[in-house]
């Protein structure tokens, strides 16, 4: 299930809520990237309510009562939700054209939970992204981080380039678990941003890592995508419109396809 | 019966239960209007409550989770949008939802209980029994008519029946990914013969 046609072909499925809650998520996940599978859902939702309303039903006429005290002893949710409610069944919100922006930091903040609504992270950049990885045969430490930094070096020899360490957001109980982290390098000036770590988790199929340009106002920006190999990153993503300067960066990991909203939960995060 | 035509039926369904109306009364309700709530509720009341009762079957629980899914209804209302559909697939998703959550978490529940006894087969209605629903039903029960036999079967059992496209690979004994394949399918001509816009 790592492939986009095959997610796609869930639809009818989701639509009619007959998917397992793992195949929901992953689904949700894809939809958001997905115009042509936001159409089917909309479309096949909207046969199965005229299958419900052919299986109506007169309800008990005491449930009327019931529902409308109830309703007046509940609050309604925000109408601009950072997070979409678990509840909120209809599926994630197609891109709505980035009228708002998602706050990075409540995104952060809800680790863990399901799905970022809407849309509405602004898609500045998605950089074309490349791995320079050598035979992983002759990898030893010291080599890695030689080639690490030659990979990088370019970078860092610009006069405007900025290092951000990037720490793990929810490091969790295992307090002795040494922390991974990851370090950014950036140059407005170049457009570039150079990604490099060691002893990252490896990835599922079907999903990457993603780094995020946060900026001044907390807006997330997707700048691209890369993935481990043994462990290790090495990577430069272009920066298409590079802003001066970066507020901090943030890595998530998110499903293929184009890159939408961020995922929760934020993986890594750090300020410049 | 299985010959497809794609132009021969494209007709709307009658919009017995408003569906404009609906948009704008949920626009209301997103507001807090009670009063406008309580027409929600009056005009999608059978159509909620009959799905649901559908997929759990139990009248009793049936109430119970039609209540849950117009607390749902009403807590959520100022998050629904429009562009990604009406009001009526919005209300009759969380409401199947609901439904088909309930059932689900009862099997887990049950099969646990029974541990590693024998269980029992699953029990399901080979065909939706739509003698109680209105105007629509006849719309429906054509279109379905029109689905492949091992296509509607699909469809009833994943939504009548509550069942995950998995659960029902098993009952029909197929494959998962035909299941998926002639639920997608059958969802299509649906969609196609009833004239279906969101």
């Amino acid at each position: 299930m790592s492939d986009a046609t095959e997610l796609h072909l869930l639809a009818g499925a989701y639509a009619l809520n007959a998917l397992d809650p793992d195949e929901r998520e992953l689904f949700e996940a894809h939809l958001q990237d997905s115009r042509s599978s936001q159409q089917d859902v909309a479309e096949f939702q909207e046969t199965a309510a005229v299958l419900a309303t052919a299986a109506a039903a007169t309800p008990p006429s005491s449930l009327r009562a019931d529902v409308l005290d109830e309703i007046r002893r509940t609050r309604q949710q925000s109408p601009l939700p950072a997070v979409a409610s678990a509840a909120a069944t209809t599926g994630p919100t197609p891109n709505a054209g980035g009228s708002s922006r998602d706050r990075w930091r409540s995104l952060a903040a809800a680790a863990g939970t399901t799905l970022v609504t809407a849309a509405a992270v602004v898609l500045v950049a998605v950089g074309a992204w490349y791995v320079t990885r050598p035979d992983p045969s002759d990898i030893d430490d010291s080599i890695k981080e030689a080639e690490n930094v030659e990979n990088v070096d370019a970078l860092l020899t610009a006069p405007d380039a900025v290092v951000t360490t990037l720490h793990a957001s929810d490091a969790g109980d295992a307090s002795d678990v040494p922390t991974t982290t990851i370090k950014v390098v950036f140059s407005s000036e170049r457009g570039q941003v150079g990604v490099v770590a060691g002893d990252l988790d490896a990835v599922d199929d079907g999903v990457t890592y993603a780094l995020w340009l946060i900026d001044d106002s907390d807006a997330a920006t997707a700048v691209g995508r890369f993935v481990p190999h043994n462990g290790d990153v090495s990577v430069i993503l272009d920066v298409n419109d590079a802003p001066d300067h970066a507020a901090g960066w943030g890595v998530t990991v998110e499903p293929h396809g184009e890159l939408g909203p961020p995922t929760p939960p934020v993986h890594f995060t750090g300020t410049s | 019966m299985t010959g497809m035509d794609p132009a021969r039926r494209l007709r709307p369904v009658p919009d017995a239960l408003g569906g404009e109306d609906l948009n704008i009364l949920l626009a209301l309700v997103a507001r807090g209007d009670e009063a406008a709530f309580a027409q929600f509720y009056d005009l999608t009341g059978r159509m909620l409550f009959g799905v649901v009762l559908r997929v759990v079957r139990n009248p009793a629980l049936a109430e119970e989770v039609t209540q849950e899914a117009y607390l749902d209804i009403w807590r959520l209302a100022p998050r629904f949008d429009r562009r990604r559909g009406s009001a009526r697939s919005w209300a009759s998703t969380i409401a199947h939802r609901r439904a088909v959550d309930r059932v689900r978490a009862e099997q887990a529940r049950s099969a646990r209980e029974e541990d590693d006894a024998q269980r029992s087969p699953q029990r399901y209605q080979p065909l939706v029994d739509m003698a109680d629903s209105r105007i629509d039903a006849t719309l429906v029960r054509e279109a379905l008519d029109e689905l492949s036999p091992a296509q509607r079967d699909a469809v009833v059992l994943a939504y009548f029946g509550g069942h995950t496209y998995r659960e029902v690979a098993v009952l029909l004994d197929v494959p998962e990914g035909t299941i998926k394949t002639r639920i997608r399918d059958g969802l299509i001509r649906l969609r196609d013969r009833l004239g279906v816009t969101p």
